[in-house]
């Protein structure tokens, strides 16, 4: 896995607020969940 | 439906999981109306997040099955408990062969763990993810 191309994606919520992945593990250790589908 | 059971797993360790300074975050294929019905449906406190091209599956090398790994016979035991959890199949969004995954990131750029869903009913053990928690 590219952890650095990972960490430069932009990924929005439900309520269209932007996340930068890299910011959600930068200060704090984060258990990232791969969910197949919301169905 | 094996989603929404690993889902509810893992929303029952949230608080485990914090309390090891982590974080728990999900990102799943599908539009907002879905994920809004995802959250609504399965009481998600945690963030969840969108992927809707797949961008962020490809990166991160998340494996696509075959009708093997989506309904052959290995996937049966999961499905049974997953129905008996009282979870059910709902649509599968634009990409129905793309499998889970779970790691754990950081903090900084380190990936602790990876756990690359083999099939649909293939998870990360729970005990794992605490022990990587545990071992960083």
């Amino acid at each position: 896995m590219d952890l650095q191309a990972l960490a430069g994606l932009v990924l929005e919520d439900v309520e269209g607020t932007e996340h930068r992945l890299g910011d959600l593990w930068a200060a704090q250790p984060v258990v990232l969940v791969f969910l197949r589908h919301f169905g | 439906m094996h989603c929404r059971y690993h889902a509810a797993q893992l929303r029952g360790h949230e608080s485990e999981i914090n309390e090891k300074g982590a974080r728990l975050v999900a990102i799943g294929t599908g539009d907002r109306r879905y994920a809004q019905a995802f959250i609504d449906d399965e009481e998600i406190p945690f963030l969840v997040l969108l992927d809707e091209d797949g961008t962020a599956a490809e990166i991160a090398e998340v494996k696509k099955g075959g009708w093997m790994q989506l309904a052959g016979p290995a996937t049966m035991p999961g499905a049974l408990r997953a129905t008996a959890a009282g979870h059910r199949q709902h649509r599968t969004g634009r990409r129905p062969r793309q499998l889970g995954a779970t790691f754990v990131l950081g903090p900084g750029d380190v990936v602790r763990y990876e756990h690359l869903d083999s099939d649909v009913s293939d998870h990360a053990p729970v005990e794992e993810i605490l022990d990587a928690l545990d071992a960083g």
